[in-house]
């Protein structure tokens, strides 16, 4: 004894399927982020294209369903069997090749586009290359001659990525810890950041603006607030960007050198502070020729340590003061010693988290 | 002069020892479902948690991290995959007339892993840094360095369990292929199979090849970790895309034996609830096996945004295996037409699967260019596709089976009252906390984030998607409820409640322990169809009734 | 087609071709040919990328020692294959006897193997060589391990007259097994010590 079916269910079906379509049909671009380049735009006719087949797609089974569905429901007290039809060779061969038709024209448009995409320029024609190094949790945009833009979670605002507008920029991508991906929605696309390999692609932002990115592949606690800014102005503004830049986080620190020195992370930051103050600690500052004590505090949280080195916290050149000797701790405090250096700008960071960190001026 | 008959043993040491399929089989979805409600749960934790841009709950990511991570693996190793070998188990050696499964030890086995593995994996909450937390993915260099996450023994935990999921699938799928390689009933040819057999030997091909490779991978992620192997380490001359193209090598094959058996059933309930036979039975067979061989032609779309792929070939394929599932879905919509269709509850699940997998399908030919997927990788669209094609289509597939089968394993219909809440709630419930996440992701809000405080805009969106996601909880309410008042007082059913096509009707509900009494002869993939029209149109003859042919 | 009685559902329709347990140890061997390509696949991976090989610092492996316990090897299929002859034949003595110098033959292998670890002076510590190395490698000589396990158990069963002419499936299945194993470690001897 079988329960009894009823029509109802098919009529609701009707109804919610017309909405939905009415819903779908409106805006193809719905949603999607607005694109900034040329390469954007692309992927966002593809998209629509791709959107117009999804709907007509699914209008046609929905819609067959629903209407099987109203049309061939069981009347009550009907008992006799239906047609007992086994299948259709030739529909089996139509509802085949079609799809093949509309896949394989779908794979050419693709492939057309991706080509686009990921064409590069020649070196010649590029206004600028930027090295870009995904850290645990930040980023460093390095644009040559030790000009870098470095920041991530432990700073309030995120790092920018400034760019001129309308020209052709080379961003090649490393890390030396974990797989990030530099993603920016505006620019339609992202590329993995892949420790040993190096990923590079060509960009040409259209129009002048301020547009947020993200790291788009999991690495680790902080992998949230992992974000960036990328900045568009003209080409003067960029020059002058550049050769006002310095990543010499001590600009317009007026402490004085001393060959006593203290640093402190708040409970569970991955950011160093000033003992006093509490403010982010980027600038430390010691006398030249002086064998210098370094006291750092942890309040808890994470393991950290205090590194010096010659270069950056991504790229040193050589290390003064590191692990095993800069041990690690996670509470309470340690005293590290850094030995005499000659004048000049070096960086100190924590070798666990070396987004945290700041430049260690000797003069 | 006979002995006494030997005491009777405990249900509990009767289950503990037993190697008949059928128990087996019930086990295993007790203990799947339980883990789809341990998953559940770990699911609302992280909708709770997106509610608000900053985190509404967790202070700390890496708890939110450990979550989505482990919800993925109860969902995909200790639900999805499991639960069809459940169905698999009961089902299978009913359908080619069998008495049991061809190694009912190595099948006790397979099931008893799965719980070790699982205390395995989540005695990762036990250990000091937690357990798993760098996604159900797992990826180098982040599982195998010293940096922060992922260094704690519960990746290591994790490491061991899923090893054991991998002996017990592997096993389970030798099984499950010698059983109906050999043990089919005298009649019973591959092309007189039902489709939910077939999809269980493609599925279990698909297992027994891919699998190993998983396993592979992971002892040498092990090593990596605890040997100071460097395979996955570049700065030793290691590859971390290594890993990801070894790991998708048995991962993109899983989707499909996560799905292949949802096809099976679905492909026998629309027949029975359209009261005509599959349109196209040959042509399903072909496109299962099509989508199996071409499965493991796909993996590296999972990683486009690498550099490190050839994209126009796996594009390529990538949008090739679309044709079959379409063909399959063409053919289930044909079977409704010109058919006399009744609306229980199997029928209303096989719709709502039709409707949704399709979605899943569709929103998967958007990943399958390389370009747009340049911008969604990774991002909410990603898990818009993964929910609508494995819960959409894999667990609609699940609950259809359920109502569908119940009657079989326990001689009681599941109340079709419920059943239709149930269905509604979840069909709602599903599409409110799945469909904004096409737009989130569309927008650019990345997978994995415990916090969005950088773009407040997608929190209406978010906060919907946490409402559809809570109705899901609520969803499995009436669910729990029917079963446990059906199994006490259902309305009781025959050997044929539903008046169906395969042999596992040809017995009674539940069937005795050697499963069949007598087989009808088979001479087509409908043996019991043939047999019921055959009793009937004999019945109508001799009362005189006359014209022999299509009556019920 | 007539209707199948209990007798003919209980034996399971298909008593042609492969035995059941033989199909299984088929497949179980396909699965695991599926482990080592995993395993093989890594180590042509991280090859092809490496600047050098073996990466400076490492000596290219020696051939020759293992050279010799690979003809041993591929002589303990031979003398395998002749007691799978044998039982096929009804003879449980000659099993026996050939069961018990290929289990000889394995465990000298075996031997040959843990004698060829002594001589390396790298371990799987020591970079992608040490780790690919002693991964595969590893993992076979344990494959071996299992198979001689094995092969004891169808000595034991063979001494006690368990087999006969037309009931010796594990024997089969062994000397399945032990090909399977055969055929890897030549492989795996041409990759890491033949090949340049």
């Amino acid at each position: 004894m079988r329960p009894a079916g009823r029509p109802l269910p098919a009529f609701l079906r009707a109804v919610a399927g017309l909405a939905a379509t009415l819903l779908m049909t409106g805006c193809a671009r719905t949603g999607v982020a607005e694109p900034i380049t040329a390469e954007g735009r692309r992927v966002e006719d593809l998209y629509v294209v791709v959107y117009y087949i999804a709907v007509a797609v699914f209008l046609g089974v929905v819609g067959a369903m629903l209407y099987a569905v109203v049309k061939y429901r069981k009347r009550p007290g009907d008992e006799e069997l239906p047609p007992q039809n086994h299948g259709n060779t030739t529909a089996e061969v139509i509802w085949t090749v079609l799809p093949l038709i509309i896949v394989l024209t779908l794979f050419g448009m693709s492939y057309a586009t991706l080509r686009v995409i990921d064409e590069e320029k020649p070196l010649d024609e590029l206004a600028a290359v930027v090295n870009v190094r995904g850290v645990q949790w930040g980023w460093e945009f390095d644009y040559g001659n030790d000009k870098v833009v470095a920041g991530g979670v432990s700073d309030d605002e995120a790092p920018t990525l400034v760019l001129p507008v309308g020209e052709d920029v080379r961003l090649v991508m490393t890390s030396d810890n974990v797989i990030h991906a530099f993603h920016v929605p505006n620019f339609l696309f992202k590329r993995d950041i892949v420790p040993g390999r190096q990923n590079q692609f060509d960009i040409r932002v259209d129009i002048p603006g301020t547009y947020r990115g993200q790291c788009a592949e999991f690495c680790g606690t902080e992998h949230a607030r992992m974000t960036f800014q990328v900045k568009a102005v003209s080409r003067a503004e960029f020059d002058t960007f550049i050769s006002e830049l310095s990543s010499d986080s001590c600009q317009g620190d007026e402490s004085a050198p001393s060959a006593e020195l203290a640093i402190k992370s708040e409970n569970n930051q991955i950011r160093f502070v000033d003992v006093q103050s509490n403010e982010q600690e980027r600038c430390l500052k010691a006398p030249v020729d002086t064998p210098v004590k370094l006291t750092y505090t942890n309040e808890g949280g994470p393991q950290h340590n205090v590194a010096v080195v010659a270069g950056s916290a991504s790229n040193p050149k050589e290390t003064y003061l590191g692990l095993p000797d800069a041990q690690l701790i996670d509470s309470g405090d340690i005293t590290y010693d850094v030995p005499a250096l000659p004048a000049g700008k070096y960086t100190f960071f924590c070798q666990v988290h070396p987004i945290m960190s700041g430049t260690y001026l000797v003069q | 002069m006979s002995a006494a008959p030997p005491k009777p043993r405990s249900a509990f040491m009767d289950y503990l020892t037993t190697t008949d399929h059928k128990k087996i089989g019930v086990m295993y979805l007790y203990f799947s479902f339980f883990a789809f409600l341990v998953g559940g749960a770990l699911a609302l934790l992280v909708r709770a948690q997106l509610t608000d841009p900053d985190g509404a709950v967790f202070t700390d990511p890496d708890t939110y991290n450990q979550l989505f991570t482990m919800h993925a693996t109860s969902m995909l190793f200790f639900f999805i995959i499991p639960i069809w070998a459940g169905f698999g188990n009961y089902i299978v050696p009913l359908q080619i007339g069998a008495l049991d499964m061809a190694f009912p030890r190595i099948n006790a086995l397979s099931f008893w892993l799965l719980p070790a593995a699982f205390i395995t994996v989540f005695s990762g909450y036990l250990t000091g840094g937690g357990p798993a937390e760098a996604g159900w993915t797992e990826y180098p260099t982040i599982t195998t360095g010293h940096y922060d996450g992922a260094n704690g023994h519960g990746t290591d935990l994790w490491l061991v369990g899923i090893l054991l999921v991998g002996i017990s699938s592997t096993l389970g799928a030798i099984n499950f292929l010698v059983t109906v390689f050999k043990m089919r009933a005298p009649g019973m040819t591959m092309f007189r199979m039902p489709l939910f057999t077939w999809n269980v030997v493609v599925t279990s091909m698909l297992t027994m090849l891919a699998l190993p490779v998983l396993t592979a991978v992971l002892i040498m992620l092990f090593i990596d970790r605890n040997y100071g192997g460097s395979f996955f380490d570049p700065a030793l001359g290691g590859n971390p895309v290594l890993y990801q193209n070894l790991f998708w090598f048995y991962s993109h094959p899983a989707v499909y034996i996560m799905i292949l058996p949802a096809f099976g059933l679905v492909s026998e309930v629309i027949p029975v609830f359209s009261r005509k036979p599959l349109f196209g039975y040959k042509a399903f067979v072909l496109a299962t096996v099509a989508i199996g061989a071409l499965g493991f032609s796909v993996w590296a779309h999972h990683m486009f945004t690498t550099g490190a792929v050839l994209l126009p070939f796996f594009m390529f394929m990538t949008a090739l295996i679309g044709v079959p599932t379409g063909v399959k879905i063409f053919n289930w919509t044909a079977t409704m037409f010109g058919g006399k269709l009744t609306f229980e509850t199997p029928m209303l699940w096989c719709l709502g699967f039709l409707s949704m997998f399709l979605i899943g399908g569709i929103n998967g030919m958007f990943a399958a260019q390389v370009p747009i997927d340049y911008h969604i990788h990774d991002s909410y669209w990603i898990v818009a596709h993964i929910h609508y094609v494995l819960f959409g289509g894999s667990v609609f597939g699940v609950y259809a089976a359920f109502y569908f089968w119940f009657p079989k394993i326990t001689g009681r219909f599941l109340n079709e009252k419920i059943g239709k809440v149930h269905f509604w709630l979840t069909l709602v419930g599903f599409n409110l906390a799945f469909f904004p996440m096409h737009i989130l992701g569309l927008a650019g809000m990345p997978r994995r984030i415990a916090s969005y405080a950088a773009d407040p805009q997608w929190a209406s969106l978010n906060q919907a998607s946490t409402v559809g996601a809570f109705l899901i909880g609520i969803s499995t309410l009436p669910f729990i409820y029917n079963v446990a008042v059906s199994l006490r007082s259902g309305q009781r059913a025959g050997a044929d409640p539903w008046k169906a096509n395969s042999l596992e009707w040809a017995t009674s509900s539940p069937p005795p322990v050697h499963n069949f009494d007598s087989l009808p002869p088979i001479r087509s993939e409908r043996p019991v169809f043939d047999a019921r029209l055959e009793r009937e149109g004999r019945a109508r003859l001799a009362a005189g009734t006359d014209t022999p042919g299509a009556t019920r | 087609m007539t209707t199948a009685t209990p007798d003919e559902i209980a034996t399971g329709g298909r008593p042609e071709g492969m035995s059941m347990p033989l199909l299984g140890m088929v497949l179980f061997i396909a699965s695991e040919v599926m482990f080592f390509g995993g395993l093989f696949a890594a180590y042509f991976n991280i090859r092809a990328a490496a600047p050098e090989w073996p990466p400076s610092g490492l000596e290219h492996l020696h051939a020759t020692v293992p050279g010799f316990f690979t003809v041993l090897l591929l002589l303990s299929s031979v003398t395998m294959q002749m007691g799978v002859f044998a039982i096929r034949r009804g003879n449980v003595r000659a099993l026996t006897r050939w069961t018990a110098i290929t289990i000889l033959l394995g465990v000298v292998f075996l031997c040959g193997q843990i004698f060829d670890y002594s001589t390396l002076d790298f371990t799987i510590r020591d970079g992608v060589y040490g780790s690919t190395f002693y991964v595969l490698t590893g993992f076979h000589g344990a494959h071996v391990f299992g198979g001689v396990t094995y092969l004891f158990i169808v000595l034991i069963r063979s001494m006690t007259g368990q087999f006969t002419a037309r009931h010796h499936a594990a024997v089969e299945g062994a000397s399945m097994y032990w090909h399977f194993v055969d055929v890897v470690w030549v492989a795996l001897f041409l990759t890491l010590y033949v090949l340049k």
